[in-house]
């Protein structure tokens, strides 16, 4: 038995196909026994390729899901369900990564085509997920193919590609991939005064030493830059890069139990300013266990611990005095993080049409001379009420040390002197699958916020961004999703939040600063005939509250119900001609572009004029072949 | 070690992904100082025979901030983008900001209420800074913080004046510079590691001037007394609305308050509007005014 048909891996359960699988790219990948958790949403790559306005990138589409409110058009950093980006936990194959995407618009940060899917936890997650009060986006990369094949792509801005093939007749496996962006090049043409520059790499070796036991190591990476060129050399205004090598050993004791060991490196460096780098040299090692004791049992278990060595290069040039300077020693100290936990869960079938998941997670945080312990209890269930028909319950109490306003690679805030930001998420909601593969959703949500470090959500238009405040806060909504699978000839979703979220800071209740009421998504997909495809997708979402800025001035409190800014749509299209070349390869002609409407996006202010931008539109024209 | 551990954990491709370190040459430092003039300091006798002194004398200054003007400095270094609450009375020298640059650079600097995050010089207290962040309106500025804030006494002939304003404008300062002699520098020449300082006077004396400009001025208290006796209450505290109800026209003569802008009708107009701005010497180029409230401007 291979190791990877029974490699139970991500609460997924994987039993049944082959390693060698054949597909070609718009097939659709669908692992056997695969399930998403209650209360989550799957992706899968091929159907990723059909959302307009994502370029066939994975973590790009999650932002068409229910639950999740953009903050600026196109940027690829969100709030879920109410909890700022900062308190959104990315992970890869089961590793922390401090980002998904390239800079500013730009792609994610592996190459899709080893991305088989990606799962959407906007709330009460298993608990194998934890150390984020927000949601998590958790990406699961392909399975070690020993047959040789490979994806590339050659578009406007970027250029990646993938390839992997097997050894020792396959007993080993061998993947490269990586992208190159000459934005640089293409930039320093037309806006000879920026310098844009993006790039990654995945490396992965697999090697099975029996029909039980693999090792492999996975190493992926990404470079990001953004500067101005000028006579004197180059000023960086945004630069930032993290590498990760996971070294990981998979034991299969039957088809029904597994484990896997890792131990994960990773270096993060973003530059702060005056040319000072923050970094962050971690060690990671992770066990999960997952076994399965019957038909309706299931045990799922793990441990993990990292240590993370947190540093900014000397000062060199800044007066010693610039409170900013201190506060943002203050916040991101040198010191060494160590966070520790446990988790257990059970699936459990407890009776025909009942399978409830009750489960418990445990970390102790240790952060410069303080400590914080997070007990995060979790529930879910799933009543199937007939074939067609199930109510999804989630709730779970989460943890998470302070954060920074968003995933940025080696600044995470020190000292745990003020606690943990705490969420307490419950959501419940109805599955229903309709005719002709067409499902719909209604979810209620509501979450608890305790001392979330927020500056994002609570600062007015001249916010102190480094300043250790904690805020309460709530956001309670309504979620809709009605989806035919884009890989039909026909096929499309439409998804609608309806939501409030608020923040209250001492005397001040107010609005979160990306509170937006509704958000909507809809996208068609339609197959032309003769291999053409064309799909269309529309982006609508209500304006933030009107920004009061307080100019450094002791201002009055905030209104409950302030004023708002104007709504934004914008629609994005995308076209794609396929040719089959031989028996497996293929090649693809694909033009794509966001926001075709030129839409500009106007941001409420309080200064009585209002902030508008754009129109930000990306197009995208490429080739795509695969073998 | 760190680039060791970057290139184990990132393979080959971090050796050349690693964010660069700095290129730049070490730069030159340009403390930037406030003083006293001899009113603050010691206190002044007017021209008027008045004996004038500052028990206090608050200036929120800073954002010192090296520019760059022909392409010859390097200004990329950092700016200290904060103010100091400063009490004038408290002594000289006192700093503002360190900027550092390299090359021919200029100076701009800013006059403008606290925030929350200011710097607390001598002698100012937490409570100092939030009163001048509590927005309040005269007859210049709705809902404006306080830039300059003094506390005066003035005596003559056993007759005491008390007067405590507040100037609720912010002030840019572009292109300052410092007297060398009977000369202005403002061009800054920074190179590598070298150490400058500027020090900039802080005039009370300013406030009680009856010309715009200080050559021709006369320091005068009269009038301002007369606002007090004449005009207002006669408590012995003089204030800005005092000031205006005194019109320009009785105390302007051909050698005194005769340089007013068209539109000032009254003392309080010639103090606020014209000799506030003044305090600070700096020397600028340009002087660009705006209500320290809250709109960003």
């Amino acid at each position: 038995m291979r190791v990877t048909r029974a490699l139970v891996f991500f609460g997924l359960l994987v039993a049944g196909g082959p390693a060698r699988a054949q597909d070609s790219a718009p097939i659709e990948v669908v692992v056997e026994g695969e399930k998403s958790a209650p209360g989550a949403s799957a992706l899968t790559r091929a159907e990723v390729r059909q959302v307009p306005g994502a370029f066939g990138d994975p973590f790009r589409a999650i932002e068409a899901l229910p639950g999740v409110t953009p903050i600026v058009s196109g940027v690829p950093f969100f709030y879920v369900r109410g909890a700022p980006p900062g308190n959104v936990g990315y992970f890869l194959d089961g590793v922390r990564v401090p980002y998904l995407y390239h800079i500013g618009l730009g792609p994610s940060v592996v190459h899709p085509a080893i991305v088989q899917r990606v799962e959407f936890h906007p709330g009460g997650y298993p608990a194998r997920f934890g150390r984020f009060a927000g949601g998590i986006v958790s990406a699961e990369v392909t399975a070690p193919r020993d047959d040789w094949h490979g994806e590339g792509n050659v578009r406007l801005f970027d250029l990646g590609g993938v390839v992997e093939g097997g050894f020792a007749d396959g007993r080993g496996t061998v993947l490269l991939g990586g992208r190159y962006s000459y934005t640089g090049t293409i930039l320093s043409l037309l806006v000879p005064e920026i310098k844009l520059d993006y790039r990654d790499y995945q490396a992965r070796a697999s090697y099975d030493f029996g029909p039980r036991d693999r090792v492999s190591v996975f190493s992926f990476g990404a470079y990001d830059l953004l500067g101005e060129p000028k006579d004197r050399g180059l000023d960086i205004l945004f630069g930032s890069e993290f590498y990760r090598v996971d070294l990981r050993y998979d034991h299969v004791f039957s088809r029904d139990s597994a484990l896997r060991y890792a131990v994960t490196l990773g270096y993060d460096q973003t530059r702060l300013s005056e040319f000072r780098n923050g970094h962050d040299e971690m060690i990671g090692s992770r066990v999960e266990i997952v076994h399965r004791a019957s038909d309706d049992v299931t045990l799922r278990g793990g441990a993990d611990v990292t240590v993370d060595a947190f540093a900014a290069s000397d000062l060199e040039h800044e007066d010693p005095d610039n409170p900013e300077l201190a506060q943002r020693n203050a916040l991101f100290p040198e010191r060494r993080d160590i966070a520790f936990g446990g988790y257990a869960d059970v699936v459990a079938k407890v009776a025909r049409d009942v399978e409830v998941t009750p489960g418990l997670r445990i970390d102790l945080y240790a952060s410069g001379g303080t400590t914080a312990l997070g007990v995060d209890p979790r529930i879910s269930a799933v009543f199937r009420v007939s074939d067609d028909v199930r109510i999804v319950h989630a709730y779970g109490l989460v943890h998470q040390p302070p954060s920074f306003l968003g995933p940025i690679p080696g600044l995470v805030p020190g000292d745990l002197e003020n606690g943990l930001q705490t969420s307490l998420q419950s959501s419940a909601g109805v599955e229903v699958a309709l005719p002709d593969d067409v499902s719909a959703g209604v979810t209620f949500f509501h979450n608890a916020f305790f001392d979330l470090t927020d500056s994002l959500s609570i600062s007015s238009l001249d916010p102190d961004l480094t300043e250790d405040r904690r805020a309460q806060g709530y956001a309670v909504g309504m979620e809709l999703m009605l989806k035919r699978r884009l890989t039909r000839n026909l096929g499309g979703f439409v998804s609608y939040t309806l939501s409030r979220s608020m923040r209250s800071v001492g005397r001040e209740s107010f609005p979160s600063a990306f509170d937006r009421t509704h958000v909507a998504n809809a996208a068609i997909g339609y197959d032309l005939g003769r291999k053409w495809r064309a799909g269309t997708r529309a982006v609508f979402y209500t304006g933030t509250p009107k920004a009061y800025p307080a100019n450094g001035l002791i201002v009055p409190p905030r209104p409950k119900a302030p004023e708002r800014g104007p709504a934004f749509y914008r629609v994005d299209l995308r076209l794609e001609k396929r040719w089959q070349v031989g028996k497996q390869g293929w090649l693809s002609f694909v033009t794509e572009v966001m926001n075709a409407t030129l839409s500009k996006e106007t941001f409420a202010s309080g200064t009585g004029e209002d902030t508008t931008i754009g129109p930000v539109t990306i197009p995208s024209v490429g080739v795509e072949g695969g073998f | 070690m760190r680039r060791a551990f970057a290139i184990l954990a990132s393979g080959a491709f971090a050796a050349s992904g690693c964010l660069v370190n700095d290129p730049r040459p070490p730069p030159g430092s340009l403390l930037v100082t406030a003083s006293p003039d001899q009113a603050i300091a010691t206190g002044v006798v007017s021209d008027d025979g008045w004996a004038v002194e500052y028990p206090r004398f608050l200036v929120s200054l800073g954002n010192a901030s090296i520019e760059d003007e022909d392409g010859t400095c390097n200004h990329t270094y950092s700016d200290p983008t904060y103010q100091r609450v400063i009490d004038l009375s408290q002594g000289s020298g006192q700093k503002v900001n360190l900027a550092f640059g390299l090359g021919s650079c200029s100076l701009d600097l800013e006059l403008s209420s606290p925030r929350g995050d200011s710097v607390l010089g001598k002698g100012v207290s937490a409570e100092d800074r939030d009163f001048m962040r509590t927005p309040a309106s005269d007859d210049f500025v709705s809902d404006g913080g306080i830039s300059i804030h003094v506390v005066g006494r003035a005596t003559k002939a056993g007759v005491e004046k008390r007067f405590t304003w507040s100037y609720r404008f912010r002030v840019d300062y572009t292109t300052v510079g410092v007297s060398v002699g009977d000369q202005i520098a403002r061009g800054l020449e920074l190179e590598e590691d070298q150490r400058l300082t500027w020090d900039f006077p802080i005039r009370g004396a300013a406030l009680l001037w009856d010309h715009r400009e200080p050559s021709a001025a006369a320091l005068r208290f009269d009038a301002i007394a007369s606002a007090d006796d004449t005009y207002g209450d006669g408590n012995g505290d003089v204030t800005l609305a005092e000031l205006g109800a005194v019109p320009l026209a009785d105390i302007a003569a051909s050698d005194r308050y005769d340089d007013a802008a068209s539109d000032w009708l009254t003392l309080q107009d010639f103090v606020y509007a014209g000799l506030f701005r003044r305090v600070v010497d700096a020397n600028a180029l340009e002087e660009e005014v705006f209500p320290n409230d809250r709109n960003p401007h």
